[in-house]
C-alpha cells in the first residue's frame, strides 16, 4: 500500500492507494498528525486478516491521543470491513462510500459515490445509474443488509 | 458402513440437492422425514455413508444427539462428525448450538440457488469420502476442460506477487473483479495459515504463529507450500496444502465459526489474523473445505462461484466442509 499525503488547512488528508495486507505501518507512512486526519480510501481493493489487525491497532493508538479522524470515498473493500466488524471504524466519522454498481446491459462494474448522511436519509436506497461505459442501467450490486450494515448502528 | 446417504429433512429442494449430490457421488439416497424415523434406520444397524440434515432449531439437534447417543458406540464412531451434513437457512451465528455441538464437521447455508448447487456439491461429497484426499481441483477442473495454475513458493515473501497473479488471472478469465479481489484474500490468508501457522515442532508447538507475517522465511523441505488455482465456466477455486498436518478441528472451530457468535464481531488488537481471514473469506462468499492428515498434509481449498453479478454470487450456496483423517 502506498499514501499521498496532502495538507488541507487544518486538516491531513491521506489517500491511500493498494491492497492494505501485512502488518502495514501506518504510523510510519502518515506520520505525525497536526489537526484532524482524513483517509480517502478509495484505492483499496481488497483488506487481509493482518491489514485489519493493522488499521485497528493504528486508529485505536489516535483515537486514544484524541486525534479527530474520518473516512472518505471508502472502497466496498473497506466498507465490507466497517460494515462486518463493529470497531474498524474506530470511532471515526464515515463520510461518503463509494457503492458497487453492474450494468444490467454490458455488466461492466463502477462505483457510485455517496454521502452516508444522504443514503441514512433514504433509507439506505440508493437509485440506479447510467453505466459509464454503455450508457446503459447500472443498479447496486451487492447485498443491501449487509453492505449498508454499518449505517443502522451509527 | 452401507452404501447409501441419508437425508433426514422434509424439504423438497433438499432432496433435489443431495439427490443431485449423491448422483455425482455415485451412492443412492434414502430420505426420511423425521429424527424418528432416522431411529428406525439406525436402529436397523444401518450405518449411512453420509447423512445431510435440517435441523432447524435447537430442539431438533438436541432431539438427534440423543438418537445418536442411543446407538452403539461403534455406530457414533462411524458416524463422526466427517459425515454428517448440516443444511441451515440461518447464517451460522444463528445456530450457537451447531457451533458447540460435537457433530459440526461439514455447514451448508441454503440459498435461492440451492438445488443447482448438488453437483457441485456431489464433487465435494466425494472427497469427504475418499481416503487419499481430496484431490478436488483435479475433479473439478482437469477433468471438465478447466483451467489450474500452480505456484510453488520458494520464500514467504513471494506470497504478494502470487496473490497479484492470482487476482489478474481471474480477471483475465472474466471473473467479477470484485469476486477476484475476494478470491486474491483467500489465497493469501490460505498461505499466511500455510506458511505462518501450519509448522510445528515435534511437540506440536507453533513455530512461526507470532512472527510478523512480513517476515521473509525460506519455505524449504517440510515448510515448502504449494498452491494450485483453478477455475471452469461455473467455479474457481484455491488451494493450498502444506505438510505439517496441525491443523485441529477445535480451533478451526474457535477461529472460523466462533466469531459468528456476534452480530457483527468486535476485534481486540490481539487477535491472531488467520482465523478472521478465513471467516471474512467465507462470510463474502466464498466456500471452504478443509482436509488434514494428522501430521503429514493439511489442504484447504476455497470455492468461489462465477456469476454476472455480485450479488448473483453472494446468494450461492456455501459450505464449510471439514474432515480430519
Amino acid at each position: 500500500m502506498k499514501i499521498k499525503k496532502e495538507q488541507d488547512g487544518g486538516r491531513l488528508i491521506a489517500h491511500l492507494q493498494g491492497p492494505l495486507e501485512n502488518s502495514f505501518d501506518f504510523e510510519r507512512a502518515i506520520g505525525p498528525v497536526k489537526g484532524d486526519l482524513v483517509l480517502a480510501c478509495s484505492g483499496v481493493p481488497r483488506i487481509n486478516s493482518e491489514g485489519v489487525k493493522a488499521w485497528i491497532q493504528y486508529f485505536e493508538s489516535l483515537k486514544k491521543k484524541g486525534t479527530h479522524f474520518s473516512f472518505i470515498e471508502c472502497s466496498p473493500a473497506v466498507v465490507q470491513q466497517i460494515s462486518a466488524i463493529s470497531n474498524f471504524a474506530c470511532g471515526g466519522n464515515v463520510i461518503s462510500i463509494q457503492v458497487p454498481y453492474v450494468c444490467t446491459k454490458c455488466r461492466h462494474e463502477s462505483v457510485v459515490l455517496f454521502e452516508t448522511a444522504d443514503l441514512k436519509k433514504s433509507g439506505n436506497s440508493v437509485p440506479d445509474a447510467a453505466c459509464p461505459k454503455c450508457g446503459g442501467q447500472s443498479v447496486f450490486d451487492d447485498i443491501e443488509e449487509e453492505f449498508f450494515a454499518f449505517l443502522k448502528r451509527s | 458402513m452401507k452404501d447409501f446417504v441419508l437425508l433426514i429433512s422434509k424439504t423438497p429442494e433438499d432432496r433435489t440437492f443431495v439427490e443431485r449430490a449423491a448422483q455425482i457421488a455415485g451412492i443412492p439416497v434414502r430420505v426420511v422425514d423425521s429424527i424418528e424415523s432416522a431411529g428406525k434406520v439406525f436402529q436397523a444397524g444401518e450405518i449411512p455413508q453420509a447423512v445431510f440434515l435440517d435441523l432447524p432449531e435447537e430442539r431438533s439437534y438436541r432431539e438427534f444427539d440423543q438418537l445418536v447417543n442411543a446407538q452403539s458406540r461403534q455406530f457414533q464412531e462411524a458416524l463422526l462428525s466427517d459425515r454428517l451434513h448440516f443444511l441451515i437457512s440461518q447464517n451460522i451465528d444463528e445456530c450457537p448450538y451447531l457451533i458447540a455441538g460435537p457433530y459440526a464437521g461439514n455447514i451448508l447455508k441454503r440459498s435461492r440457488a440451492l438445488e443447482h448447487g448438488g453437483e457441485h456439491y456431489g464433487r465435494i461429497l466425494q472427497g469427504t469420502l475418499s481416503q487419499r484426499g481430496p484431490e478436488l481441483l483435479g475433479t473439478e477442473f482437469k477433468n471438465r476442460g478447466g483451467v489450474t495454475r500452480e505456484f510453488v513458493l520458494g520464500r514467504t515473501i513471494e506470497k504478494q506477487s502470487a496473490i497479484e497473479k492470482v487476482r489478474d488471472l481471474f480477471v483475465e478469465h472474466g471473473f467479477l473483479g470484485r469476486v477476484a479481489e475476494v478470491i486474491a484474500t483467500a489465497a493469501d490468508e490460505l498461505l499466511m495459515n500455510a506458511m505462518f501457522d501450519a509448522p510445528v515442532d515435534g511437540a506440536g508447538h507453533q513455530i512461526y504463529s507470532k512472527v510478523d507475517r512480513s517476515t521473509d522465511l525460506q519455505l524449504v523441505g517440510r515448510h515448502a507450500v504449494k498452491m494450485v488455482v483453478g477455475f471452469d465456466g461455473a467455479y474457481g477455486a484455491v488451494s493450498v496444502v502444506d505438510s505439517f498436518g496441525s491443523l485441529e478441528r477445535t480451533k478451526l472451530l474457535k477461529h472460523v465459526l466462533k466469531l459468528y457468535k456476534d452480530d457483527t464481531y468486535h476485534l481486540g488488537t490481539e487477535v491472531a489474523g488467520a482465523g478472521i481471514g478465513l471467516a471474512s473469506v467465507f462470510q463474502l462468499g466464498g466456500s471452504l473445505f478443509f482436509f488434514s492428515e494428522q501430521r503429514k498434509k493439511t489442504e484447504v481449498i476455497a470455492f468461489f462461484k462465477r456469476a454476472e453479478t455480485f450479488r448473483e454470487y453472494r446468494g450461492h450456496f456455501r459450505f464449510l466442509t471439514m474432515q480430519f483423517r
